[in-house]
């Protein structure tokens, strides 16, 4: 499989000599330190109201303007970050343990295999982000409901990359010898097919949490998300919208915050990918 | 042949199946009394005891589901609580802004992305390549609203070039109905190019190495030809799924890109909606989208049987 990762590595693994993943891991971490170190750079209070100050454009004492209520963009994008990335994170990681055990499930137990398929068919053809407008409606706004409501779209394609991985892994000869060997079914999954799977999914995780990351911001953007009063980088762009004309720069700064780390993320994905396994390309860049 | 399409078009049946037990469970498992939610944070006791009946909430759960699938097969997909009209009128009357929205994007994307892609396979590795597939990632990262309130900024606002936002039916006159789709088309295709591009390049580039290329080009065919006939239509069959599969990314795209624009489509009516908790009307315009897809999908394996006359059924 891939680089072993249990060897003490004196130089850097080869993963991490690949532009691509250097690039995104290093974008993703200027966006992770801001993210933490919100309070010390610079920042006032994100959802502090000060009407005398609306709307006002980019300047040395509001560096991102401020919005209709006066709030510090530049305050609420920093401390947004910590939702997007919060948010990006969590889902990636949700989504690939369920997917993953239920593409485990469906890969191995022959009978489950076309009813869990069918299943995943049918949600994978509802829209993602009309699923997860309705889950929000139904469920209210909150950030444990809008992971949920992301998460669930994103479970199908992990779960069909995992069974195709399970498909093509149970043919292998070192796998018949296994259970000619009478290797049971638990270790059998643990030892040889687990480890195939983890070069794909560190790929599909990292596509999942750029979308996470980008469906949040639409969802709160569309008012169908994280509760309005938290600095989210949808919230900050939805708060703008009324007034984009005048103050463009409401929507602006999030938007390009919410490109470049979702860039980033994407293009960290594309480079493990090609660094991690060549052949994972085929199957997971159709899916995503 | 015909039984392939049979057997497909039963296939979409079990799918079609699990879309509208997801829908109809979502409502009835949520937590708390969906009545209540669906009535608002203000609402009487009457209102959400007036609502349950209309919902047949009081009843077994088997018994809603059978009564509620009954009136899908019969094209009624429930009332709206916050206007009290049909789904279904509410859904014709905005059909058409999406309809027009989403026939020019991929209309356009298709044009756009296709060319791309086979230039970039044909150029593999040069600049031209390069610049497809980091267009392609920039595609996939920037979001929609973001995209279009850039081209409101740069082409309506700055050079006063087209119209903010809105929408004129084609009734009133094509030009100002193009007119005010040039911006949301260029903002919903980004996507979609970036997907189908990213398609191309890579199965032209698979089809480039065969033999059937080589004797082509030794055969004396002009480069054009060899790319069109015998690269492009080899290619075909990924390229044609992948419009396919991003029909769902393109759903997704328009209820953002009609926020923006301003464009009182079906995406406007599903925000209106989920703004006044209206499940009725979420559910039905779920319905309408998730059956769309199934079908585009459906009919796009038919083309298979057109594009690639190596697949027998």
């Amino acid at each position: 499989m891939s680089a072993p990762a249990a060897a003490p590595a004196r130089t850097l693994p080869p993963v991490l000599r690949h532009p691509g993943v250097l690039f995104g891991l290093a974008v993703l971490l200027v966006v992770l330190v801001a993210a933490l170190a919100a309070p010390w750079l610079g920042t006032v209070d994100p959802i502090q109201l000060r009407p005398r100050l609306r709307l006002r454009p980019p300047s040395g004492a509001a560096w991102f303007g401020t919005d209709a209520f006066g709030r510090d963009v530049y305050s609420r994008v920093v401390y947004g970050a910590r939702v997007s990335l919060a948010i990006g994170a969590a889902v990636a990681l949700t989504a690939v343990v369920l997917g993953l055990a239920i593409g485990l499930v469906a890969g191995y137990i022959r009978w489950l295999d076309t009813v869990v398929m069918r299943v995943m068919d049918g949600v994978m053809a509802i829209p993602s982000i009309l699923l997860a407008i309705a889950l929000v409606t139904l469920s209210g706004a909150g950030v444990l409901t809008v992971i949920v409501a992301i998460t669930i779209p994103e479970i199908p394609r992990v779960a069909r990359l995992v069974r195709g991985v399970v498909l093509s892994v149970r043919e292998e000869p070192y796998v018949e010898a296994a259970i000619g060997a009478g290797t049971r079914l638990p270790l059998l999954l643990w030892r040889h097919v687990l480890p195939n799977t983890i070069a794909p999914l560190i790929v599909q995780g990292t596509y999942v949490c750029a979308s996470a990351i980008l469906t949040e911001a639409i969802l709160s953007f569309l008012g169908a998300g994280i509760p309005t009063e938290v600095p989210s980088w949808g919230n900050v762009m939805a708060e703008g919208r009324q007034a984009f004309q005048l103050a463009p720069w409401v929507i602006l700064f999030p938007g390009l915050c919410v490109a470049a780390t979702v860039l980033a993320v994407n293009i960290l994905g594309d480079g493990l990918r090609d660094a991690l396994d060549p052949r994972i390309a085929r199957r997971v860049g159709a899916l995503r | 042949m015909l039984r392939f399409v049979a057997g497909r078009l039963a296939a979409t049946l079990p799918v079609m199946g699990v879309v509208a037990v997801v829908v109809f469970a979502l409502l009835r498992l949520a937590p708390g009394d969906p009545a209540a939610i669906l009535a608002g944070d203000a609402a009487t006791p009457e209102q959400i005891a007036a609502i349950r009946a209309r919902l047949g909430l009081d009843e077994p759960m088997l018994q809603q589901f059978g009564s509620w699938i009954w009136r899908l097969l019969h094209g009624d997909l429930g009332t709206s609580i916050l206007s009290n009209q049909p789904v279904t009128r509410l859904i014709g009357e905005r059909i058409e802004p999406t309809l027009a929205l989403a026939t020019t994007t991929i209309l356009f994307a298709v044009l756009v992305a296709v060319p791309l892609g086979v230039v970039a396979a044909w150029r593999h590795g040069t600049w031209i390549d390069r610049g497809v597939m980091a267009f392609s990632v920039l595609g996939f990262s920037v979001p929609v609203f973001v995209l279009g309130y850039l081209w409101i900024f740069g082409l309506a606002m700055h050079l006063r070039l087209l119209p903010v936002q809105g929408y004129v039916s084609i009734t009133q006159g094509f030009g100002p109905f193009i007119e005010r789709l040039v911006l949301p088309t260029l903002t919903l295709s980004a996507i979609y190019i970036a997907l189908i591009a990213r398609t191309t390049r890579a199965s032209v580039l698979d089809v480039l190495g065969e033999d059937y290329i080589r004797t082509a080009r030794a055969k004396g065919l002009r480069e054009s030809r060899v790319l069109s006939r015998h690269a492009l239509r080899n290619a075909a069959v990924p390229v044609i799924s992948v419009i396919g599969i991003g029909i769902a990314l393109l759903i997704s795209g328009v209820v953002v890109t009609e926020s923006v624009f301003n464009l009182p489509g079906l995406g406007r009516l599903t925000v209106d909606a989920v703004l006044a908790r209206d499940y009725p009307v979420i559910q039905g315009v779920i319905l309408l989208f998730s059956g769309l897809y199934v079908l585009i999908n459906l009919a796009i394996d038919l083309t298979y049987l057109f594009f690639d006359p190596r697949i027998r059924y």
